[in-house]
Order: structure tokens, then sequence, then C-alpha cells
């Protein structure tokens, strides 16, 4: 079996280290990482406690396939209860620590508690041990990380930590791992910062014992090929990263700027991933642990700083919904944010609904106590309130909370484009309705990647679907949904789902599991890992009210483009999607499902 | 018309778009193999199969609109002002 069998409680209050068996009899059920510590997340506190309390938990897991070479086998995912949305938080990162918490010989995590002071956790293998982190507390990620790898004594040691913005509590604060990898969305981070928590060190060399390692072997080598055939992940990730996206989605009509404002933006190919290259930007490709798509940027600008970035996200929150494109500043916010340890999306989506509260006239000038003006096409504003945010100072304080209770403060919600509170990406719904639907149904609040409809709605994949289309779409929305949590589950990157399907996974974990499960069978546990995270949320008093979309997709028509006049149709949707779920017509879940599902 | 060219078909054209002559009956096929003969280069084998459906991941947009969604190459361009091409590519 692929998975370590043994796993770390810290208590941070008492200052206690113990190692308990993983619950290997709940990983049929659940897999690992996110399903396996959801689980255990929700067994363990109460759903109303308050996210940033000593009762809430902290757990960092890994799933069957982290640590194997399984193409992208080194991810880990952070799961807490979130200040953010109040809700289930679970955030997914890659880069190498995941696999070395596993070659530390630890499946997970779980932190509870609070400490005293600022402490790290170091896990080089069999010495685990809780230490001072007051030298390091309030310092940026690059210098925790370099201080951490010293210290250890071991050069390849890996560190996950939070910048200032954790230690801040700022709600969507991140948590970083090798410099530039960030568990960023749903504010884990926050969590972190509130339990005195500055980093987790892990080194260690033991291998996940594989039932049959040329079985394996031989699976893995067909799935590589796959992906390396693929037109996605063989050609256009690799050579152009997630920032190839930039123009497919503004062409199609859908990259919204300012706000929301704008369903297009027209600078976009100046600032475009093949911009990127063809001004001399980008210097190579890079990728996670395991990885043949290598999707990741390194990049040089021409005022001299080199870096990781930026992703489409990045690119367009920084960028377009600001209302400018200068590559430098993009590249820049984005350094400086995982320097201080924010989530990009978050941030800049807050930005601009400040922005916009400000032209219309909600936040006043003197807020901003003689900082840049709060205007679209400000470039500079974005690392001046970037900082203030990071560091809760002036009008960053109320940043710092999210752009949702930022524009309720003020009266006017409406200009939040948020779903459960947490802020959209980079796809305007009313040129998408599929995705739409995955944003207003996501349990941890608006995202892209718990059901990435854009694969077959935009990109074709695995088969081309109209995204204006609504007939059909929630089948393909409860399929990805369940999907998604198994690959979140098992320890790889999403983006392997360009070129594998269901089968090609259920293969890949039977066989480093041992399990012999179907490929329907994998799909219930999927949906079983998405029914667990909706009733966590449930009961945290998330009800289905907040299944729905900021309300400018309802009434303010696509204002140019392909989708001109389009609005979002999720009222035609909704009752489909939670019948097709096996929910009550009002969204609540009856309790037949959850005992069918076993939970 | 306008024939506009993305990702790591610009890269390798060298060119971010060509004009081509249309009238609304020309199909977009047409206009492809006329961007082609104005480019003097080939690129229709990166975007569709044999079979004239687009490869996974690769699209071709009328005004925004893809022709997977209309009749595909045989779509008449119409008064459209521009086609998008982009070979497979994707991202999140
Ligand atoms: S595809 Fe990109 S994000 Fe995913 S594992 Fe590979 S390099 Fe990392």
């Amino acid at each position: 079996m692929a998975y370590m069998g043994t796993m770390l409680r810290v208590n941070l209050t008492a200052g206690t280290i113990k190692r308990e068996n993983t619950p290997l009899d709940l990983a049929k059920k659940y897999v690992g990482g996110r399903g396996l510590a959801t689980r255990m997340l929700t067994n363990e506190i109460d759903p109303t406690v308050d996210p940033l309390s000593p009762e809430n938990k902290l757990i960092f897991a890994t799933g069957p396939l982290t640590n194997t070479n399984a193409p992208t086998g080194g991810r880990y995912m952070v799961v807490t209860k979130g200040p953010l949305t109040g809700g289930i938080a679970s955030s997914n990162s890659g880069g190498e620590w995941g696999a070395f918490l596993k070659k530390a010989g630890y499946d997970m995590i779980i932190f509870e508690g609070k400490s005293p002071k600022p402490v790290y956790l170091s896990v080089m293998g069999d010495d685990v041990q809780i230490k001072d982190a007051a030298h390091v507390w309030g310092k940026r990620v690059p210098e925790t990380t370099d201080i951490l790898i010293e210290e250890s004594g071991e050069k390849k040691a890996k560190v996950s930590c939070i910048g200032p913005a954790g230690e801040n509590l700022v709600y969507f604060a991140a948590i970083m791992n090798e410099k530039h990898r960030a568990a960023g969305r749903t504010g884990v981070g926050a969590v972190m910062g509130s339990k005195n928590l500055k980093a987790v060190v892990v080194h260690g060399d033991k291998k996940s014992p594989i039932p049959d390692q040329d079985a394996f072997r031989e699976i893995v080598r067909g799935k590589i090929t796959k992906i390396k055939e693929n037109g996605i992940t063989g050609e256009g990730l690799p050579k152009l990263g997630t920032k190839v996206l930039d123009n497919i989605i503004n062409e199609n009509g859908m990259y919204p700027s300012r706000n929301f404002q704008d369903v297009m933006y027209d600078g976009t190919s100046h600032m475009s991933g093949e911009a990127l290259i063809e001004k001399g930007y980008l210097k190579r490709n890079s990728g996670c642990y395991m990885c043949p798509i290598a999707c990741a940027r390194d990049v040089e600008l021409p005022n001299g700083r080199r870096g990781e970035g930026p992703e489409y996200e990045t690119g367009w929150a920084f960028g377009p919904m600001l209302g400018f494109h200068d590559l430098n500043v993009i590249c820049d916010a984005n350094f400086l944010c995982n320097d201080l340890g924010l989530d990009t999306i978050s941030a800049g989506v807050t930005l601009a609904c400040a922005m916009e509260m400000y032209e219309k006239g909600f936040i006043k000038k003197e807020e901003l106590e003689l900082g840049p003006e709060l205007t679209f096409g400000t470039s500079e504003a974005l690392p001046f309130y970037l900082k203030k945010m990071a560091y809760r100072e002036g009008i960053g304080d109320k940043m710092a909370q999210g752009s949702f209770r930022m524009a309720t403060e003020y009266g006017c919600p409406e200009f939040s484009m948020t779903c459960k509170k947490q802020e959209l990406p980079a796809y305007d719904p009313r040129g998408v309705q599929g995705m739409g639907m995955s944003y207003a149904t996501g349990n941890r609040g608006g995202d892209h990647v718990r059901s990435y409809l854009i694969s077959p709605e935009i990109l074709g994949a695995p088969e081309k679907l109209d995204p204006q289309a609504i007939e059909g779409k929630m089948k393909w929305l409860f399929i990805f949904q369940n999907l998604t949590a198994v690959i979140d589950s098992s320890g790889l990157c999403l983006f392997t789902s360009f070129a594998l399907g269901l089968d090609d996974y259920r293969d890949m974990i039977n066989a480093a599991t041992g399990f012999d499960l179907t490929s329907e069978e994998w799909m219930e546990v999927g949906e079983r890992i998405w029914n667990m995270e909706r009733n966590f949320n449930l009961l945290a008093g998330i009800g289905p009210e907040t299944d729905t979309l900021p309300k400018r997709f309802f009434t303010e028509p696509a204002n140019r483009g392909p989708n001109k006049g389009k609005l979002h149709r999720l009222p035609e949707m909704l009752p489909e999607y939670y019948q097709i779920r096996g929910w009550n017509a009002d969204g609540t879940m009856p309790k037949q499902k959850l005992e069918a599902l076993g939970l | 018309m306008t024939v506009k060219f993305f990702a790591t078909l610009k890269l390798k054209l060298r060119v971010a778009s060509v004009s081509v002559e249309a009238s609304p009956a020309t199909t977009v096929g047409q206009a492809l193999r006329d961007a082609e003969r104005a480019l003097g280069s080939e690129f229709w084998l990166e975007i569709f199969d044999e079979a004239g459906t687009a490869r996974v991941g690769a699209m071709v947009l009328l005004d925004g609109v893809n022709i997977a969604h209309l009749q595909g190459v045989d779509t008449p361009v119409g008064t459209a002002e521009a086609l998008s091409i982009f070979p497979p590519a994707g991202g999140g």
C-alpha cells in the first residue's frame, strides 16, 4: 500500500507530538489527501467553531500517489475550516513538499490548539520537534525558507510556511512551499497564523511501499505516454504555461476586466503567454515533483527582477481585472504576493472591488491616507495596497477580510465578485454557463479547480460542449465535481485530467493501494467526498441560499463580444443540479442520501 | 477578413494575423486555405484531424463563436470580421 501508515498529531497548546496509525480502514472510502483529511477534520471539530480559534484544526495531507513516480505525484492538500467562507477550506499545492512529507515517513499532520509563542515543526524523518520560530516571525517567505533550511542542516529539506499575511490573519493568506508554490485559496494561511505556527520543515528518504512496483511502473508508463501525446499537456502547457489561456478566453468573449464590468480586455495580447515569449521574458519552464508537463514559468523582466510566474489567474487578477496590462507590474506584484504569502486571486479581485467602490463614491479619498488613487488603470495602486492588506494597515485592514465583508461594510455587497465570500476566478459566467454553476455550487466558494468545466465548454476536452447551452450541463458538473475530488485525494495534479480519464486514475490508484475498486466505485468515492464537504458547510451555517452568483451576472448583460446580451441562467439549472445530486428541492440533504454514501 | 493566429501557432508562423478576401458565402475552410496560401505555410493539420474535426484543445472561432457549434469548416463566414485560430492549448 502506497500509504506510509503513520501520521503525526501535533498539539500546539500542549507542545506534544504523537505518532498515530493512518486510519487506512477509511482509505477505501476517502482515498487520502482532500478526502481523508476532510473526513478526519469533520470527525474531530465542531462545524460551528471559529476558524481562527484554537478549537479549529489544520491538516496537511498527502494522497496514496504522492511520492510515487505517477505523473505529478508530489502534491499535498491543506484542509481546515476557513476564515474566508466560514466553511470547508482546502487548498492544494505542488512542488516537492508533499513528496518529502512522505519521504519523512508520514501521510499527514494534524495540528491542534494554539502555540503560546511562534513555533515551527521540524520533521526530519524520525526526528520530529516543535522549535522556536521567534527569529523568523515577521519575515517574508523567501527569507524564512532560507533560514529554516540552513537551520535544518539538510540542503534538500523542504519548507512550507506563511508570510506576514498569514501572521496578520489576512482572510485569504496562503501557505507557501519552496518559496513559489502556494496552497493559495480559502485562507488556510490565516489558520496557520492563528496557531502561531510559522512553518513545517520536512525531509527524509523513505519510499512509498507499493504492492507490485513493476506492475505499477508499467501502468504509469502508459499514462505518461498519454500525457505526452496529448496536445494540451504535451505541447500547449509545456510551451506556454497556463497563460496560453489569456487570448483563448478573451477571444471567446469571457475574459472579465474592471471587476467584471466588461467581459473582454483590449490589451490582452500585450500581456499574454505568447507575449512573455515574444518579448524574451520567459527564460525556461520547470515542473513539480515527477511532472512530465512542467507548466511553471521562470521569467526575467526588463526591470531585472527574476522569479516564477505569473499563472493565468494571477496575470488576470493583477492586470485586466484592475484595468492595466504592464507585465513588469503584474510580475512584480506576483513576486510580492508570494513573498508576503497572499492568495493572488482574492487579493486582485478584492482590489478590483475597492476600485469600483472608489470610482462610484463608496470609498472616500480621505480613507486612502494619501495613497495612490484607487481607480482602474492605476498600476501604482497594486503593490501599494497589497502591502497594506498583508500588514492590515489603513484601508488594507478592511481589504484583508476579502471583498465581500469589505463591500458589505460600505453597504454595497453587489460589487463583491464572490461566491460564498470567496473571490471568483478569470472566466465570466455570462459566457460559460456550466462554469458559472461550478462557481455557484462549489463547496469552497468561488473557485475554478473543483470542477473545471472550461475544459469541455471551451477547450473541447474530453468533448466540446456549447458554453451557452444548459441542457445536460448539470450531469457534467456532477461528474467533474466527483472525479476532481478523487484526483485531489490521490495526490495528483488536476492538469493531468486534460489527457487522462477516470479509468486511468482507477488504474493508478488501484495499483498503488492494492484496492480493486471499479471506475463506478471510485466515482462514488468522489460523490461521498463532495457530499461530506457540503454537509459540513450546511452544519457550519452555509445554507443552499449561498448556491448563487453575484447579482451582476443576472442583471447586467455581457456588454460586447460573442456573448453580448447574455446573462447567467442559474435559476434554470440549479433545480436540476439538486435533483442529480439526490438532494431535496431546497438544496438540503436528505438523511437517506448521506446514509447511502456511508456518511 | 482577418485570420488571427495564437499560441504555439503564432510562435511558429511568427505572424499575428493575415488578411484574406472573403464573400459572405466563403466557408471557414476556404478562408483558412486562403490564409495558408497567403502565408506560404500550411497549418491545417495543427488544428484538424483528417476528418476536418478540431483536435482536442484546438479551436477556430468565427467572431468569437466556436465553429464546432456552427457547421464546422463548412460554415459560411457571412459578415464576420475575424477568424481566430488556436492549436491545442489549455490551462487552469
Ligand atoms: S502540471 Fe504544472 S502545476 Fe501541475 S504538477 Fe506539473 S508543473 Fe506542477
